[in-house]
């Protein structure tokens, strides 16, 4: 199931997603130069309004001078400073907790509280239609009909159009779908609007930033196809003020300590994921000879807890009985497996969110000198599941 | 006063007025006035339970029949013997629980102690204090000490500069040496506030050193006699070294000082300037997505949904809005994000989140540090609400369920210049 909030992991802070989030009305966010750039943007084709404000924090431990008088650490209130309001003085109250407070001692933030302007995004939307060279006719507020060569296509601004009976599933289909709807708020196209495939839908976001091009969509919607069975119930195509009773709700998932093993073509996938990549020399062999030591004390049916593990010293003759070349760095097995174990945390803990600690796949058994017995490394056999590479294409 | 005081003390063999006034902070004046009031001590007597009176009779070796009624009578037969027993029940008054509880389990023979139960869970504390006294005055002491670690969350620190241990001697031989009057003093002087800092004990618990620090800490003033008089508060400073000092958790008010105490204090010991800093930990966006989901449908055993406060949300204007409840709110969340839309899905709008656990709200908090990328958080949480077991018990439940590592909400940051 893809992550609603981070569709793109690890995503740079100056991604275009900006412009989609800046497009809520009543947002605040903390000014950073990417979201100052993007809103700026946007302020300048006149989509938004900015108010750019200053606020301190309750409690913060960066106010070294003042943190230690805050009785809940906890509160989370901030303080907007005011014009004509006394820094040292009397004027300034948590809202959250009622302490007093002198914002002049303290550390201050910044924050963009946007608005969002309706008549710029008229301008914008009838900016980008002339410049297109289309003509087009607005027959109901925030509907235009646009002419596309010799056909018709409708767009509809679903936030704000007030035209209850175009912004049916019964006029749409009526019209043969020729209408592309334009969704402003952030939320309003994943969650607001009729879940069903043939009807589509923009979002200004992606228009601003250039990941989708109106003219494109517009030339697209002109040559669509009317949908085939649909259905014929009547459902509102977009519901402005909340999530559309169509929209998916996301199901729990259960929480699970197996990781299932495979190997394929010089790669290590856990739950899917791949943890050694092609290009790891030393990785993949070291790993090859754990899941072999793993499978032999299968083979012999030894209790969980009696699977040998390996020394470094002894992974360095295995490499050598498996490679054919002598391989006597014991520190740089020891470090390889480290990061393997590493790697295998991140990225089941990211890909996945489920639990797992590093050791979870490979065991480390007491260090060497920390006490009697075996040290060194095995798969763990309490959490560790074998199982082929099964390709998506085979047929079954 | 004192001097009487003492004088009566020194008859029964029991500590003098430094020990309760200086070492416990238990203000003498007013519990001795009170004490002396006509028929305060023979309602004190009155009031004890069967358990308070068995124990108390024991110390003081009174031999007398089973009922309550006559231990009672023989009680009260005693009256300048049990004028410290009297302050320890005051002293027990602002005392940690679970720090009582420990400690008797250390310290006193499990009969004794499980004598002492009230159910399953719960100690009588006075009755268990009554019996540390008895055995030895100085475990009030302790039990001081160790109410504080159990009642103040503490900042994760670790030391960022690469230092090598000295292989002559440990941290805790180097705490009881007089090397660390000089680190002490070293961090007053850089300090420079005139306050001084003043070691007050170690104490090594389960592999880890606890450093406990008394300290002046703002101007205050009491009135005594209709006269005022000035002075500071005193600020407890309390390093919990783990790791050979390379980790040290601190509990403090002061920020800047606690921090240059634990610098100096192990400078001292690696024999070169070090540094701690706050330390880190990342989950990712799914782990913490995982975490909600199930906090929503209410499938953890041990976490229950009580509040969620969040930024930017889906109603026109995008308010703030926080839902709370004494009791689980999953069911409220869940018909807001289908009536109106998501809200737990959009983590970097989360402000605060609070979860019931052993019976205690404790607020979690996703918190987006500096250089960590947009899926990375770290995970913290307010861990005065819980004691030093609770602490541990969530701390590993976290892990071992979410394989969320959780840190305290406390943090301590240098002066900035």
């Amino acid at each position: 199931m893809a992550s609603l909030s981070f569709q793109q992991k690890s995503a740079s802070r100056n991604s275009p997603e900006w412009f989609e989030k800046l497009l809520m009305d009543g947002a605040r966010y903390v000014s950073t130069p990417e979201v100052r750039q993007a809103a700026e943007r946007l302020a300048a084709q006149g989509i938004i309004s900015l108010e750019e404000r200053e606020y301190v924090l309750c409690a913060n431990a960066r106010d070294t001078e003042d943190f230690r008088f805050v009785r809940n650490r906890d509160c989370r209130g901030r303080i907007y400073i005011e014009d004509g309001f006394d820094l040292f003085g009397d004027d300034y109250l948590c809202p959250d907790c009622g302490r007093r407070i002198f914002p002049a001692k303290k550390t201050r933030y910044r924050e963009l509280h946007v608005r969002i302007l309706q008549q710029g995004v008229r301008s914008y939307i009838e900016s980008v239609l002339t410049q297109g060279g289309l003509s087009w006719k607005e027959m109901a507020p925030w509907l235009y009909r646009v002419d596309v060569g010799h056909d018709e296509v409708w767009l509809c601004v679903v936030d704000f159009c007030e035209s209850s009976q175009h912004m049916t599933r019964e006029w749409a289909l009526a019209n043969r779908n020729r209408t592309l709807w334009l969704v402003v708020h952030p939320r309003g196209k994943r969650e607001r609007f009729l879940q069903e495939e043939w009807i589509s839908r923009v979002s200004l976001g992606e228009l601003f930033d250039g990941r989708e091009d109106l003219m494109a969509l517009l030339e697209t919607q002109a040559r669509c196809e009317a949908p085939s069975l649909v259905g014929s119930p009547s459902l509102p195509i977009y519901n402005r003020n909340g999530r559309h009773p169509s929209s998916e709700i996301r199901k729990s998932a259960q929480p699970k300590r197996l990781f299932v093993v495979q190997i394929t073509d010089g790669i290590v996938l856990v739950n899917g994921h791949s943890v050694i990549p092609k290009q790891a020399v030393t990785g993949y062999p070291i790993f090859q000879i754990l899941l072999k030591h793993y499978l032999q004390d299968m083979i012999e049916s030894l209790p969980s807890g009696t699977y040998a593990p390996l020394s470094t010293k002894d992974i360095c003759g295995e490499i050598y009985n498996l490679t054919g070349k002598e391989f006597n760095d014991e520190d740089a097995v020891r470090k390889t497996i480290n990061r393997i174990q590493n790697n295998i945390e991140t990225v089941i803990k990211r890909e996945t969110g489920d639990p797992i600690d590093r050791c979870d796949v490979i065991e480390t058994l007491r260090w060497k000198g920390a006490g009697e017995g075996d040290h060194g490394y095995r798969l763990n056999p309490s959490s560790v599941a074998i199982r082929p590479f099964i390709s998506s294409n085979t047929k079954t | 006063m004192r001097n009487t005081f003492n004088e009566s003390m020194r008859k029964v063999g029991a500590p003098l007025a430094n020990f309760w006034e200086n070492d416990l902070e238990l203000g003498l004046e007013d519990m001795l006035h009170k004490s002396k009031t006509n028929g305060y001590m023979a309602e004190w007597i009155g009031n004890l339970n069967g358990r308070r009176a068995e124990i108390l009779c024991q110390s003081l070796g009174l031999n007398t029949g089973k009922s309550l009624q006559a231990r009672r009578e023989s009680l009260g037969g005693c009256n300048g013997t049990l004028t410290p027993y009297y302050l320890v029940s005051c002293f027990g008054r602002n005392q940690s629980h679970a720090a009582i509880g420990e400690l008797a389990q250390r310290q006193l023979p499990q009969e004794l102690v499980q004598s002492c139960l009230v159910n399953d869970e719960k100690f009588d504390v006075t009755a268990l204090l009554f019996a540390l006294y008895h055995k030895r005055p100085d475990l009030l002491r302790d039990v001081f000490y160790l109410s504080k670690i159990h009642r103040k969350g503490f900042a994760r620190m670790e030391m960022v500069t690469q230092a090598r241990k000295p292989s002559e001697r440990s941290f805790h031989d180097f705490l009881l040496s007089e090397d660390v009057q000089s680190a002490l003093s070293n961090a007053d002087q850089t300090l420079g506030d005139g306050h001084t800092s003043e070691f007050r004990d170690v104490i090594e618990l389960n592999d880890k050193i606890l450093v406990f620090i008394r300290r002046a800490e703002r101007p205050e003033h009491i009135v005594h006699e209709n006269r005022i008089i000035h002075g500071h508060h005193p600020e407890w400073i309390i390093l919990d070294f783990e790791a050979g000092a390379k980790r040290v958790n601190i509990a403090s008010n002061s920020m800047v000082e606690s921090l240059e105490i634990a610098n100096r204090l192990a400078g001292g010991y690696f024999g070169k300037d070090v540094e701690y800093r706050n330390e880190f930990q990342v989950t990712y966006a799914r782990q913490l997505e995982r975490l909600l989901e199930r906090l929503k449908a209410n499938q953890d055993e041990k976490l229950t949904l009580v509040e969620l406060a969040c930024a930017n949300t889906p109603l026109n204007g995008a308010p703030k809005f926080k839902i709370y409840n004494e009791r689980f709110i999953g069911l409220g969340v869940s018909h807001f994000e289908s009536a109106v839309g998501g809200l737990l899905d959009h983590l970097n709008h989360i402000e605060s989140i609070k979860v019931l656990f052993a019976g205690k709200r404790v607020s979690v908090i996703f918190a987006h540090e500096e250089k960590q990328a947009e899926d990375e958080f770290t995970v913290r949480y307010s861990d005065h609400r819980l004691n030093v077991f609770q602490r541990q018990e969530f701390e590993h439940y976290m892990r071992q369920e979410y394989g969320i590592p959780i840190l305290s909400t406390e943090k301590r940051f240098k002066k900035q210049s």
